[in-house]
């Protein structure tokens, strides 16, 4: 924790995750996919991205392979320093536990644990100790603290994704990877979650990458990169979710 | 729907092979039990024709009755019966009676098939053996043995051997080798020949006294017409041969045809097989029970995972009843398919079976493999029924799907389980009246071993239906050390274990039953054994007890011991059974007379060598004309001192008997005792079941061993033990028999096993996503097998515990139940049920291998996007 804590200090404007040259092929022949096509991205510390596309774009490909959670078959992806193309499964899993966070879309916490189990599970897989005073933080910002013993199924869509925001936020990783964190909820307890994760940017100087199709979920985003046929063909800054809509709507055509 | 059901069995072929497990293993069970009976009887009727090649007709006394014995006169009447060509006397001794010598000083072991020994038939056509080295036994003290056993135990012929036989010490040359039948098929027997008078000394039979007579006809006459004859003039009534005979006061013989011999020969050999086979299928029982439970347990978690499809079903117009024929028809197939695979599996199990009795010191002969119609049709018919009866419960949930649940995914609320425990309540309740009902009340073997079986099995009914409410606070319980043993898989073992108790308790139910016969089985074994030392300490005052492992000690070998004067008190201890005309006092009216066993003993030192607890007179009173009753059983005759007990003899005739002690430890030796004189009247074999004797004081323990070894040289089937080291092997002999019961009752523990690996299979599958989830997390594959491993270790040591306490309440009831006379002693052997329980959990944590190493191979993306 330390370390990481030294590292932000020192380099603070570091890259988080890059790619590079990443390519991701299902098949072979007639059945040949190309999901990534040789994409070349980087993600600066401290900053929230979002990933948008159609359907088959390679967003989703993207991040997963960006999280360790699927393997590319040409070039190579890097978390930090450390390029995770090249590591064993049990590595992979512990870089996964240390330095990286998830927010799926449903599904986020595991039924037989309470709110906390859930937040500090990562870290209890680790049997590392968190760090007190930040969770207690991060359970005060995401407002559960008195839902802490509560099992998941006690608890409301909204309150699930906020403990598993909190859980991938609790043991400070280097990027969080958040697959349609709204997908499943209504736009006000929606658009509670994203503020809850920008706050997180802003606040604690977390590193997020977000998948989403939704313009106004991308447009809590610093920056938004936008895929199609597995490249990525456009990029925005701080866009608003009209000017998002535009760009997908080119990049659809285009 | 049959398609359906088709395609359904098809795309589940893993989960279906092990739901099939169970039944194949319940079903191979059964089956090996018929295959193992059928083989058996087959083999001993070859041989039961072999015996009888050669013998037209056999005259036999109806019963066996030794009062009324073939003698020399019969003979000659028989032979001078028209169409008689020959008929000889024969004779045989007891199992393992005479016992060779070998020229290592040791006789053949007792543990296996039987010695076996005879006096030589002359008449070639009556004798079923062919003489292969040197010659017939002719003069005295002249014997033959069969090739094999010559070959496998080393006798030389030309060699003369010590035999131990009950008269005593005695020697014989072996003359020649014999073959018997075509390929000496003995089925592993020692046969031995001895020359007429030589065997009458070696078995002690009075002079002119016959077993049998075999007759050869020359053929001039129909063998009826010749059978009619010597049952005539035998003195029977016309038309009284065969074996329907009734045998009354007037017909003493029975005169049968080669036929007849055959198939009573045989029915004798049935009898043992029979009753092996029963308890071979009792044991297949309780497996295919257990398996019931196994397989219900399968369906209603398969049903659960399949409710979307279902309701897809249903939301396109499948009626209800469409819905349960298809999984009764799925549930069909399964279990012919299963019962096919556990008829071939069964044939290997009734070798296994073999091998594994023969490791234990039962050897079973060779056999062919007989599969009968019956066999095939009663594996079908059981094996289907069990999985169909297994799946209508299952079925008629699935048929209550709701179409809405093709949608939702989520299955209705269980349905409310308070109808679950009264029906479990009630059924416990049920079960154990039953079995308090068959223990303590109800007398006879039939009705009491219907009700024990149909007891026993609501019970463990009723137990499984309340064993949810146990199995969640129960897996808690033992899953709480192992946050911290293991961390978070640890802790994720305890929740899993806990989150779904009617599944934890319906897949730890199996493992509950067997381990609750078997500590039941542990409990009786080991308060056998309490009441063993117990007897012995508190019986026994002699220093030594003698022992043997052949058929019974010759009073030679006793008085050998009498007039060593290293020994100062010495006896024998004969045990038989009589009729006696005293009629308890509780007996049903019209019922006289009843029956006792007896022993008897030398009383001038037998209260110098067994602690009887005399409470009222004196065994040295006791002469021929007197007895020493056991107070239990003076009470149930209603005698007391002075009273006479009526003992019917051998003879017929009746012996007043005066009592004139009474005495109340009749463990040791029998309710009744009667001097040595007065038993050889009841009883044609004078030796000893067993010798106790008091060293003088001032020989040594090692001196009197030398002496012993001495006088054991001539009797190397004599065991001279300590007191210490007799009471160690009768409860060796205890430990053997309860290791072997418990052993038939583990097979009901693999099929648990199986369960409970099916059970995480389907729970690893049906938690795919979350298991996802886990590993996307952090965690890592070792940790994941960590976490199914020890579910499935906590849900088989809740079954475990369950099992046990069940199982040491039924061990103790069982106990209760059985007279104090025989057992009164209760000894729970915690240690063992405890190792029993570990390793239960353990077998538990190891069948999770394969669920396990599925859980951490699993595709985290694949898994995590399982929608």
């Amino acid at each position: 924790m330390n370390t990481q804590t030294m590292q932000r200090t020192a380099a603070p404007v570091g890259v988080a995750a890059s790619t590079t040259a990443a390519s991701k092929i299902y098949g072979s022949g007639d059945t040949r996919v190309v999901a990534l096509d040789k994409v070349d991205v980087s993600f600066a510390q401290g900053q929230f991205t979002a990933i948008m596309g159609p359907s088959g774009s390679g967003k989703s490909t993207l991040m997963h392979c960006l999280a360790g959670l699927d393997r590319l078959t040409d070039g190579a992806v890097r978390i930090g320093d450390v390029n995770i193309s090249e590591l064993s499964e049990k590595d992979l899993t512990l870089l996964r536990r240390n330095k990286i966070g998830f927010v799926f879309q449903a599904f986020n916490l595991v039924p037989t644990l309470t709110a906390i189990e859930n937040i500090t599970l990562p870290m209890d897989l680790g049997k590392t100790k968190p760090d007190q005073a930040h969770l207690d933080e991060v359970i005060r910002a995401v407002g559960l603290a008195d839902r802490l013993k509560h099992k998941p199924n006690e608890l409301s869509g909204g309150q699930q994704q906020r403990v598993a925001v909190a859980r991938a936020l609790g043991s400070r990783p280097d990027v969080i990877f958040a697959d349609e964190p709204t997908g499943n909820l209504d736009s006000q307890t929606g658009a509670e979650i994203l503020a809850f994760m920008r706050r997180a940017v802003n606040e604690f100087g977390q590193t997020i990458v977000m998948v989403t199709h939704d313009p106004v979920a991308a447009s809590y985003a610093d920056r938004v990169l936008f895929l199609n046929d597995g490249r990525i063909v456009n990029e925005l800054q701080n866009p608003d979710a009209d000017a998002i809509l535009a760009a997908l709507r080119s990049a659809t055509l285009g | 729907m049959l398609r359906l059901a088709f395609k359904n069995l098809a795309a589940n072929a893993v989960r279906l092979a092990l739901t099939g497990l169970a039944i194949v293993l319940g079903v191979g069970f059964v089956v090996s039990s018929f295959v193992l009976r059928d083989g058996l009887k087959d083999s001993f009727a070859g041989l039961s024709q072999e015996i009888v090649q050669g013998t037209d007709i056999l005259v036999d006394t109806v019963d066996d009755d030794p009062d009324l014995p073939i003698t020399d006169a019969d003979l000659a009447t028989v032979n001078a019966i028209p169409g008689v060509r020959i008929a000889e006397g024969g004779l045989t001794g007891f199992e393992n009676s005479v016992q060779p010598i070998k020229t290592d000083g040791t006789t053949i072991a007792t543990n296996g098939p039987p010695q076996i020994s005879f006096a030589w038939t002359y008449d070639d056509a009556l004798n079923p053996t062919t003489i292969e080295a040197g010659r017939f036994p002719s003069e005295r003290n002249e014997w033959v043995i069969d090739i094999d056993a010559a070959e496998n135990h080393g006798f030389v012929v030309g060699e003369t051997y010590q035999f131990v036989t009950p008269a005593g010490n005695r020697e014989a040359t072996l003359v020649g080798t014999f073959r018997f039948g075509e390929d000496n098929t003995t089925n592993g027997a020692t046969l031995m020949g001895f020359e007429t008078e030589t065997a009458r000394e070696f078995f002690i039979a009075e002079d002119g006294i016959w077993d049998e007579i075999s007759v050869s006809i020359d053929g001039s006459v129909p063998v009826p017409e010749v059978q009619e004859a010597i049952s005539v003039a035998l003195g029977n009534e016309p038309n009284s041969i065969g074996p329907d005979a009734v045998p009354n006061e007037t017909n003493r013989f029975e005169v049968l045809d080669q036929a007849e011999v055959a198939a009573e020969t045989a029915a004798s050999f049935n009898q043992g097989i029979d009753f092996f086979g029963y308890v071979l299928l009792a044991f297949a029982l309780i497996s295919l029970f257990v398996s019931v439970f196994i397989i219900a347990n399968t369906f209603s978690i398969v049903i659960g995972q399949r409710i979307r499809e279902l309701g897809l079903l249903r939301a396109i117009g499948a009626t209800p009843s469409q819905i349960r024929r298809s999984v009764l028809i799925e549930s069909f197939l399964i279990g012919i398919i299963a019962s096919l695979v556990g008829i071939v599996a069964g044939i290997g199990l009734a070798f296994g079976l073999k091998s594994v009795l023969g490791a234990i010191g039962v050897p079973l002969p060779d056999f062919d493999v007989i599969l009968s119609t019956t066999t095939i049709a009663t594996a079908l018919i059981v094996g289907t029924g069990v999985t169909m009866l297994s799946a209508i419960i299952p079925a008629l949930a699935a048929s209550r799907t709701s179409p809405i649940t093709a949608i939702s995914g989520i299955a209705e609320k269980e349905e409310k389980s308070g109808r679950r425990y009264i029906v479990g309540a009630v059924a416990s309740a049920a079960g154990a009246g039953l079995l308090f009902l068959a223990l303590f009340v109800l007398g006879g073997t039939q009705s009491t071993l219907i009700a024990l079986g149909v007891g026993a099995g609501t019970l463990f009914i009723g137990l499984t239906l309340l064993s949810p409410l146990a199995a969640k606070p129960l897996a808690r319980f033992l899953g709480a050390p192992l946050r911290s043993a293991l961390g978070m898989p640890g802790e994720l073992s305890k929740e899993n274990a806990a989150r779904n108790p009617r599944r934890t308790a319906s897949t730890a139910a199996a493992l509950m039953i067997g381990l609750s016969l078997v500590s039941g089985a542990l409990v009786l074994g080991s308060s056998i054994k309490a009441e063993i030392t117990k007897t012995f300490e508190a019986g026994l005052i002699a220093d030594y007890f003698v022992n043997t492992q052949a058929f019974d000690i010759p009073d030679e070998a006793i008085e050998q011991i009498e007039a060593d004067p290293a020994f100062t008190a010495v006896t024998g201890v004969r045990f038989w059974g009589v009729e006696l005309e005293n009629t308890p006092v509780d007996a049903d009216p019209g019922e006289t007379g009843t029956g006792t066993g007896v022993g008897a003993l030398d009383f001038s030192v037998a209260d110098q060598l067994f602690n009887l607890g005399v409470i009222d007179g004196d065994l040295k009173d006791v002469d021929n004309d007197s007895v020493a009753l056991d107070d239990d059983l003076a009470e149930k005759l209603g005698l007391g001192m002075g009273d006479t007990v009526q003992m019917v003899l051998d003879n017929g005739e009746v012996a007043d008997l005066e009592v004139v002690a009474l005495f109340t430890e009749a463990q040791l030796l029998e309710a009744m005792l009667i001097t040595v004189d007065r038993y050889e009247q009841i009883s044609d074999q004078p030796t000893s079941d067993f010798a106790a004797a008091l060293k003088a004081p001032d020989v040594t323990a090692a001196e009197a061993d030398e002496r012993f070894a001495e006088i054991g040289a001539s009797y190397p089937n004599l065991e001279f033990q300590s007191a210490a080291e007799a009471r160690e092997s009768f409860a060796s002999f205890v430990d053997t028999f309860t290791s072997v019961l418990s052993a038939m009752l583990g097979l009901a523990i693999l099929i648990a096993l199986v369960g409970i690996a099916n059970t995480m299979a389907l729970s690893v599958f049906e938690r795919t996503r979350e298991i996802g989830l886990l590993r996307a997390v952090g965690m890592t594959r070792r940790q994941s097998r960590t976490m199914i491993r020890w579910e499935a270790a906590i849900i088989s040591a809740v079954g475990a515990i369950l099992g046990a306490a069940i199982g040491l309440g039924l061990g103790i009831l069982l106990v209760q139940a059985i007279p104090d006379q025989f057992l009164s002693t209760i000894a729970v052997p915690w240690l063992r049920i405890l190792v029993l329980v570990i390793i239960a959990s353990v077998a538990g944590l190891a069948s999770a291998f394969f669920p396990a190493y599925r859980a951490s191979r699993m595709n985290v993306l694949d898994a995590i996007s399982t929608m």
